[in-house]
């Protein structure tokens, strides 16, 4: 393999792959979501634009991206503007840190499917993803109008309880892999022989809740709650700016996938690992598994979405304040007291 | 006091009780349709309702109707007859006082003894003119404040009037700030942070801000507008604004044919469109004599019902999506879709169905119709039991709505309220046990009652009530008497004079018609008393101290319908 290859047709490969692929998610997940809402509501959903409406999201796209971008005189431009792309950008940032698969062995030359591995992956995945709130926070402020406002405010209250769930669940699992490294972790889950949500599973529901709960998703859809704040933060948004957002919610959602299947299901790991009989899983790539098991993860949300009714502002306070940060903190205690004797 | 009277005693000892105690006040009184109606000086109003709600007990008003005497003059040769539509429950008496006024004349206001009489009179100062002294804040509560002249005035035209109108300020405070931005620097045009005029920081030192809720909102259930105070996200006050929808149907109606009202009473509630129809043509039949078949009075019962079916499923989609349970809204309207189709497969039409006509009904119910009715109301309990899984034991829907949007018995009467949420604070009041029309005492069926009269408890009320319904279409099938299903009518139909208020139990409530006629074929008034209009006042009462976010749920328990709020 040529220097030239190498150094660098590999790597802005790998970076173009990296703005694809959550945007090629984005689209399958958009799909994926009105057409098993639809399932589950006895409704047939988008299946007029391409194979089953796979097309849809895509026309979505075309129709907003030649919609007028309204800014009413009130709002603060550099913020109204801004708040949008950072919401994006973060989001398609800390998909850098993620690894997308297993490493492919191309003859002697190993092609890892991440950009960067850093020994602190998961430190600054989980704070490029905490970066977004800002933009729903500056878009719901720049809007200058009340119902945006609300949601924005509402946005800062729930991220930021939630964000200590996730951190200190997400702690139990840089304990038990001694390794804050997305890669490393995985590895680890392969010479233990067990998945950490097997090991961890009161981590692993914490986790979760308080992730879906931080991709303002339903039943935690409070900062965008469509029957009390009409839209929420993104009200005033109009065209390509409402896009980004709808977007970057969808690509967090991918992320938050990742990072669930990354620290507790093993990323591209088959599953049984030991077990003889089950050795013909393994005869599926790496990636495909790990694609499977984040698509299983993004199906959940859509399924929670379509069941329950949705919180109140004070429960959901009282739920993560009440519940779920004493639980992770008691888990926090077990687990460090577990690794500390072992 | 005539001797028809007799029929009903208790209606002989309220007029004497009144007469015993106003001699002067009490100008004359009669007994027409099984109806008191007593005539009273305009000076003696108020001591007289006071009497009749402490003593006599009569606890509701129904409605405010006000006559417009220009063209035959009415007695002492005053411009308007104010009536007042009272009524006594659960030990029913219903009596009417009429009060005559000038346009001159302020009338005082019934709000200080009934407090639901509140928006009843800013309908009828809005409509006529008339001045009521004492009311809490007397403004027009359809037509726009700067609106001149008072719309169902006999003198006023019939096609209206092209009004100026400019569109009101919704945001007076920042507007105004705005525009004195923009005189100073027209050049610039806008451009400021949001910290100078952002709402929350426009008002230094005062937390509360002024939210607009609607006409364009997702969960107003149609172009109702709330003006909310709120302080971060408790609500301190809850301002209807009513009149997006008012197309003065009650003008319209004084100028059509009996015949012709029937299909336009379908759009005031028009997810309940035949309960509207039954109302009117009860009232129109009572006042002009027409008895009515069995078979036909059988065939409005079943059609009532699975109105109230259609309705009640279409009111638990959209609660439950006010809620955020999206699902629930799909599974009910596929139910609901069931009802319709039986509609359409009975006279044509889904959703106004003018299903029903004066002297009967326009189909009969043949044998395959009734096969189906029965196969869909096999179904509709499977359907239910779903969403049932889905909410009634779910931790968020409880916490949503158990003890939240409470209303106690006294304060619901107090307020006005009637149908299912009424009976959700623990009143059995309906009027198809109550005062029964249509041969439903015929029915065997129950009254659901709920304790605590929160939205878990209007939402188990009404599931139980469409079970109830389904109960009442079997008994109604199974015993459908043979006969004619219309009495004769003559096509033009001319009502001898005389007036009725006729009410009838909507699935939104109590719905009243009062229909005053003049021996023509067109009706000299006809008013309206309308379920949610009235249901709507308690809004407020409910809401205060809540969250925002309840303001939603609650307003969806309520079940309005602004076709018939804005008439």
């Amino acid at each position: 393999m040529t220097p030239f290859v190498a150094d660098v047709l590999i790597p802005v490969g790998k970076v173009v792959a990296v703005i694809l692929y959550p945007m090629v998610m984005v689209v399958v997940m958009i799909w994926l979501e009105r057409r098993v809402v639809a399932l589950i509501q006895g409704r047939l959903g988008p299946n007029r634009v391409g194979f089953q409406g796979i097309l849809q999201p895509v026309a979505d796209a075309i129709k907003l991206f030649f919609k007028e971008n309204i800014m009413q005189r009130q709002a603060d431009k550099l913020l109204f503007n801004i708040s949008p792309v950072l919401v994006m950008f973060s989001s398609l940032l800390a998909f850098c840190f993620v690894p997308l698969g297993e490493p492919i062995r191309i003859g002697s030359y190993t092609l890892t499917l991440w950009i960067a591995e850093s020994p602190v992956g998961l430190l600054i995945t989980l704070g490029l993803s905490s970066i977004s709130v800002f933009g729903v926070i500056f878009g719901g402020w720049a809007s200058n109008s009340k119902y945006p406002l609300m949601g924005a405010l509402r946005s800062v209250v729930q991220i930021l309880s939630y964000e200590i769930p996730i951190g200190l669940t997400a702690l139990t699992v840089v304990f038990i892999a001694r390794s804050m490294d997305l890669v490393e972790i995985v590895r680890r889950q392969e010479s233990s022989g067990v998945w950490y949500g097997f090991l961890m599973p009161l981590s692993f529901v914490v986790f979760w809740i308080s992730a879906v709960a931080e991709t303002n998703r339903a039943p935690f859809d409070l900062p965008e709650a469509e029957s009390e704040l009409v839209a929420g933060y993104h009200t005033e948004y109009s065209g390509m700016k409402f896009a980004y957002f709808y977007m970057a919610e969808y690509a967090h959602m991918v992320l938050v996938s990742s990072l669930v299947v990354i620290l507790f299901f093993g990323g591209w790991l088959p599953p049984f690992p030991g077990v003889k009989a089950f050795a013909f899983l393994h005869v599926l790539p790496g990636s495909i598994w790990y694609l499977i098991k984040i698509m299983f993860f993004l199906f959940l949300y859509v399924w929670i979405r379509a069941t329950f009714p949705r919180y109140r502002f004070d429960s959901l306070i009282r739920l993560v304040w009440k519940w779920l940060i004493p639980l992770s903190l008691v888990n926090f205690l077990a687990v460090a007291l577990v690794r500390y004797l072992l | 006091m005539p001797e028809s009277a007799a029929d009903r005693p208790e209606l002989r000892q309220a007029f004497d009780a009144l007469t015993g105690r106003f001699p002067d006040g009490v100008l004359s009184g009669g007994v027409e349709k099984g109806e008191l109606s007593v005539r009273v000086g305009k000076d003696a109003l108020a001591s007289v309702l006071a009497f009749l709600k402490d003593e006599q007990g009569f606890n509701a008003v129904d409605d405010i109707i006000v006559l417009d005497n220009i063209r035959a003059s009415g007695e002492g040769g005053k411009r308007f007859t104010v009536l007042y539509q009272l009524c006594r429950f659960p030990d029913f008496l219903r009596l009417r006082l009429a009060v005559d006024v000038c346009e001159t004349e302020a009338l005082d206001s019934a709000v200080p003894v009934y407090r639901s009489a509140d928006w009843a009179e800013r309908e009828a100062f809005d409509m006529f003119g008339v001045r009521f002294e004492g009311h809490p804040g007397l403004c027009r509560i359809y037509m726009p404040d700067e609106f001149e002249g008072h719309p169902l005035r006999k003198d006023f035209p019939l096609g209206g009037r092209d009004v100026a109108s400019e569109a009101p300020r919704i945001y007076s405070r920042e507007s105004d700030s705005l525009q004195a931005l923009e005189r100073q620097s027209p050049e610039r045009g806008i451009r400021h942070s949001p910290t100078d005029t952002h709402p929350w920081n426009s008002a230094k030192g005062i937390k509360e801000i002024d939210l607009n809720m609607g006409p364009q909102h997702p969960s107003t259930h149609g172009v109702l507008r709330l003006k909310l105070a709120v302080d971060n996200e408790v609500v301190l006050r809850v301002v209807p604004v009513l009149g997006y929808l008012h197309r003065g149907m009650e003008k319209l109606w004084e100028n059509l044919t009996y015949t012709q009202v029937v299909p336009l009473t379908d759009r005031l509630d028009y997810i309940a469109a035949l309960s509207n129809n039954l109302g009117f043509v009860l009232a129109v039949e009572t006042l002009a004599g027409i008895e009515v078949p069995r078979r036909a009075r059988y065939i409005r019962v079943v059609l009532a019902e699975l109105q109230r079916l259609a309705s009640h499923l279409a009111w638990l989609g959209f609660m439950a999506n006010d809620i955020g349970a999206m699902s629930v809204l799909l599974y009910s309207f596929e139910a609901r879709e069931h009802v319709l189709d039986l509609f359409e497969e009975y006279c044509g039409a889904r959703l106004t169905v003018h299903g029903i006509r004066i002297g009967g009904v326009p189909q009969d119910l043949d044998g395959t119709l009734v096969a189906r009715i029965r196969t869909v109301l096999e179904g509709i309990p499977k359907h239910l039991a779903d969403i049932r899984a889905l909410l009634d034991e779910n931790r968020i829907w409880k916490e949503r709505t158990v003890g939240v949007g409470l209303i106690g018995a006294g304060d619901a009467v107090e307020y006005g309220l009637t149908g299912p949420s009424l009976r959700a604070s623990g009143v059995p009041w309906d009027i198809r046990k109550d005062i029964p029309y249509s041969s439903y005492e015929e029915f065997d069926f129950d009254v659901p009652l709920g304790r605590n009269g929160d939205i878990y408890d209007r939402y188990i009320v009404r599931l139980e009530e469409i079970f109830q319904s389904i109960r009442i279409v079997r008994q109604a099938l199974d015993g459908l008497p043979e006969g004619a299903i219309s009495a004769k009518v003559p096509r033009v139909l001319k009502v001898p004079p005389g007036e009725v208020f006729h009410t009838i139990e909507a699935p939104k409530g109590v719905l009243g018609f009062y229909v005053k006629s003049n021996g023509t074929d067109k009706p000299e008034r006809v008013k309206m008393k309308s379920p949610s209009f009235i249901n709507l006042q308690s809004l407020e009462h409910m809401c205060k101290g809540n969250l925002f976010s309840d303001v939603v749920g609650i307003l969806g328990s309520l079940d309005i319908v602004l076709g018939e709020i804005d008439k």
